[in-house]
């Protein structure tokens, strides 16, 4: 029947059962009779969403098995800060990690902008606290400072892994309850970007177990090249919470250097230790102040890069940056910002080699911003910005 | 003759998509890396290299080693990881990253 409809007929030979219809082409007339058929119902169904629904489950495979895969990083991040707690002798690893892993953090109220950054220091500085009190309460007495903050680095690593993997399973789970193809395609798409950060992470959590320095050192590592270049009037003194300055002299000028106090892992106060040293220590006219920081870079340009510009160069939420800004304000001084490029995974990861070049140019950038904003007898404040794990300080002047 | 040619260029199909899958994997290859620690004597300020030890940090006065040439304390100077291809990879491929040859 197809084969006369579609005039097939015409070549008909003599074996075929049928007269006038051979057995070759009434195969291929059936073939493209149900391949329309087909077609025809496919597309029909494609208005009905049975394509975006194929759609839907190759993009729910294929973030299942990345979900799996950030599980992997979890447990393993998970394992190590366990590891870590029960190397330093700590009672109950497990209760610290189920204390620490949930804990959250609530913004504090943006609508009302008065005193927000003053809010959102004393909400960063509970969370900080706190755990700080939950791990060190579960430490025997005498273990250093440094392994505590390397302990608590760690199991904020594991802490933001741990609510990335729920909020993309969260999002993954909703869009399907829902049915939005919109949300998984968005996530789909995204993926790739959290994966990246997750395993950075993952990865950062090696570097820091064994205390080597990462990127984001590049700015203490800074301040202690040039603690270790200049004459030291001061040695290292801790002014606020595990941040250090010291005072050195250079060609007529006084140059303050602030850091956090290496070499745990952890970034210190710098905002608030620059207003102490400003307030409570620089006799000298204030002429400048210089921050060093890590800084990402732009796909493209090379790791090391060092770049000069204005403002504080600081990569907190805020409250730290802004005590140097409206100090800057009220003295009527200028701010120098000096930034070493490197990639997000470079700078929570191992330093590199480029990186370490990339300090000893910051460091004649600094000290040409120094004299050329100073003059002799008049002050200068650096501050070398980052986490300052690997990186200790500089002895008496050798 | 038709099917076997069909076969045919299947076959060719999917001997490229492998060849071309092999070499992409190929210009994936992981660069090993190689973890520096560079020591400085205090005294005379001759450099040494060594891969890091557990606990050791920039700043670190070391009692052990001393330095080979005047006897002095070394100080860790720097700790950071770098490329450590091998140095027929260096002639044949980009360095990644790099933009030299």
């Amino acid at each position: 029947m197809p084969a006369a409809l579609l005039g097939l007929a015409a070549n008909a030979t003599p074996a075929s059962p049928v007269p006038g219809v051979s057995l070759s082409n009434e195969l291929a007339t059936w073939i493209i009779a149900i391949s329309i058929l087909v077609s025809t119902i496919i597309s029909i169904l494609a208005f009905f969403g049975v394509a975006q629904g194929i759609q839907l489950g190759i993009w729910k495979a294929q973030i299942e098995s990345k979900l799996r895969i950030l599980e992997g990083y979890v447990n393993e991040v998970r394992e190590k800060a366990r590891g870590m707690l029960r190397e330093a002798g700590a009672r109950e690893p497990d209760a610290v990690i189920a204390r620490t892993i949930d804990y959250f953090v609530v913004e504090p109220v943006s609508i009302e902008p008065t005193d927000i950054t003053k809010r959102l220091e004393r909400v960063l500085r509970t969370e900080e606290e706190q755990i700080e009190r939950v791990v060190r309460a579960a430490l025997p007495p005498g273990v250093s400072e440094e392994r505590l903050h390397n302990i608590v680095t760690v199991l904020g690593i594991a802490n933001a892994l741990n609510t990335l993997y729920k909020f993309l399973r969260h999002m993954l789970l909703l869009g399907i309850k829902t049915k939005n193809a919109m949300l998984v395609a968005q996530l789909w798409m995204m993926l790739p970007f959290y994966m990246r950060i997750a395993k950075a992470y993952r990865d950062a959590t090696d570097t820091i177990e064994k205390g080597l320095p990462i990127g984001d050192a590049a700015g203490p590592l800074a301040a202690y090249r040039l603690a270790e270049r200049l004459r030291t009037l001061t040695p290292s003194t801790e002014i606020v919470k595990d941040t250090v300055f010291s005072v050195h002299e250079y060609e007529g000028r006084r140059v303050y250097l602030v850091r956090a106090r290496g070499p745990g892992s952890t970034v210190g106060r710098p905002g608030e230790a620059v207003e102490r040293v400003i307030r409570e220590v620089v006799k000298e006219p204030l002429a400048a102040i210089v921050t060093i920081d890590a800084a990402l870079k732009f796909e493209g340009e090379d790791t090391g890069l060092v770049a000069e510009g204005s403002g504080v160069a600081m990569g907190d939420p805020g409250p730290e940056k802004i005590r140097i800004e409206r100090l800057a304000v009220s003295l009527g001084v200028p701010l120098h910002a000096i930034a070493i490029k490197m990639g997000f995974e470079e700078a929570i990861t191992t330093m590199k080699k480029e990186v370490v070049d990339g300090v000893e140019k910051a460091i004649e950038t600094a000290l040409r911003v120094i004299r050329e904003a100073a003059q002799p007898g008049e002050a200068v404040v650096v501050v070398g910005v980052g986490n300052t794990i690997g990186v200790g300080l500089p002895g008496p002047r050798r | 003759m038709d099917a076997w040619l069909a076969a045919y260029v299947s076959l060719a199909a999917a001997s490229a998509t492998a060849a071309a899958a092999a070499a992409a994997a190929s210009r994936r290859v992981m660069r090993p890396k190689r973890l520096v620690e560079r020591l400085r004597c205090t005294r005379c300020g001759y450099v040494v290299y060594r891969e890091p030890s557990r606990g050791d940090y920039v700043g670190l006065v070391l009692e052990e080693p001393r330095c080979p040439v005047c006897g002095g304390a070394l100080v860790v100077d720097a700790i950071y990881e770098e490329s450590a291809e091998p140095l027929s990879g260096l002639l044949f491929r980009r360095r990644e990253g790099s933009k030299k040859t």
